[in-house]
């Protein structure tokens, strides 16, 4: 019965997910077709914040527009989001209305914030949060000004959640798989590139032909689970594979 | 003639083409009102190029060849190399646009602020362009 539902939208999507690209597509769908602008999938944080904690640091995957990203940021507004706070707390989905928040709970920041989101068409949302088993919570939100959520909708997107974090944690496992599956000539030719060496400077530096040094990128470019060179090189140093 | 961008909300009677003025020459004259640096990334070769102005904002000799990524990523605070790492990533994938604030580190140990920003153009297999422009004030905290 379970697999039977999961073969069915929204969820048989989350089967194509092997990126996190392919995982933007399909929450960008998603959200469109739940009639949302925005979506985010977040690890919080716990209570003990650093100081240099910020919404774009905390998101593996979000589509709010860079301004309002900076401008949620520049605010500082993760360190006193009643939301996160919320999620800690509890372990069935967040319904948020900015109309809806009481007179006395509005902090001081309240209005400039509902400004801040009304101008991107922002005026309610969902979080769903996700405990992954090991002490670590992810929440997938969905943000817009849609008309609320029936209890049908809440519980799709409560399991869509938990099976999108899910996939996401093994396609990041799968990437240090192949990560570390790379050959040490893979990583060489890799290293030299972002040391800004062409085909043909590698292929003198290391002895091999410039055929071989193309060839060895491109292995490593498809186990690293990248579209291009350039995105293999700037993701080899984002992980860390040239320390 | 005008990038698209900078003319999109003149009326059609305004047309740039009136004004016989290049997309080279609204460079040059946005260069005389603040640096801007350029760089040019080969998404087949994975190679990046930087302008004058953008080694002269990271404190580096000019060079025509290809730039040491990490050396230049480097230079960054440890978490701005990650956010720009991940937009150059979807860039280069999605064919996106992008802009961040960063923090580039100074000979004072401090930041200095840096708005760094690209686009996919469509030539040869496919490249990324983008700018680098120092923010003017004062130095980041860290």
């Amino acid at each position: 019965m379970i697999q039977q539902l999961l073969t069915r939208p929204p969820y048989a999507a989350i089967a194509t997910i092997h990126s996190v690209f392919d995982a933007m597509q399909v929450l960008r769908q998603t959200c469109n077709s739940l009639g949302f602008r925005y979506f985010s999938v977040l690890a919080v944080p716990p209570l003990a914040l650093e100081q240099s904690v910020s919404l774009s640091r905390l998101a593996i995957l979000l589509s709010w527009p860079r301004e309002l990203i900076a401008e949620y940021d520049r605010l500082d507004l993760i360190k006193t989001s009643p939301i996160l706070d919320q999620l800690r707390r509890q372990i069935t989905p967040l319904i948020w209305d900015l109309a809806a928040v009481a007179e006395a709970s509005r902090g001081p920041l309240f209005e400039t914030v509902r400004a801040m989101f009304q101008q991107y068409g922002v005026t309610s949302g969902i979080y769903c949060p996700v405990p992954d088993g090991k002490g670590s919570l992810h929440a997938v939100s969905f943000i817009g000004d849609r008309e609320a959520l029936d209890a049908d909708e809440i519980a799709t997107l409560a399991l869509f959640s938990s099976l999108v974090v899910e996939r996401l944690a093994s396609v990041s496992l799968t990437a240090s798989a192949s990560t570390s599956a790379l050959s040490p000539r893979e990583v060489e030719v890799l290293k030299w590139t972002a040391e800004g060496n062409t085909s043909n400077d590698i292929a003198r530096i290391t002895g091999l032909s410039e055929h071989t040094v193309n060839h060895y990128a491109a292995l490593a470019t498809q186990k690293l689970g990248c579209t291009n060179r350039t995105q293999a090189v700037v993701h080899a140093i984002r992980m860390g594979l040239f320390s | 003639m005008f990038s698209s961008n900078l003319h999109r909300n003149d009326p059609p009677e305004h047309s740039p083409a009136d004004f016989a003025v290049s997309a080279a020459d609204v460079v040059d004259i946005a260069g005389t009102l603040f640096p801007l640096g350029l760089w040019r990334a080969e998404l087949d070769t994975g190679l990046f190029y930087w302008s004058a102005e953008t080694f002269r904002i990271h404190g580096m000799e000019f060079s025509a060849a290809p730039i040491n990524l990490k050396q230049a990523l480097s230079c960054y605070h440890a978490q701005d190399v990650q956010l720009m790492g991940r937009l150059v990533e979807d860039a280069a994938v999605g064919r996106s646009d992008f802009s961040a604030a960063l923090r580039l580190g100074d000979d004072a140990g401090g930041y200095r602020q840096i708005v760094f920003g690209g686009r996919y153009r469509d030539v040869g297999a496919g490249e990324l362009i983008g700018y680098f422009h120092e923010v003017s004030g004062s130095p980041t905290p860290k």
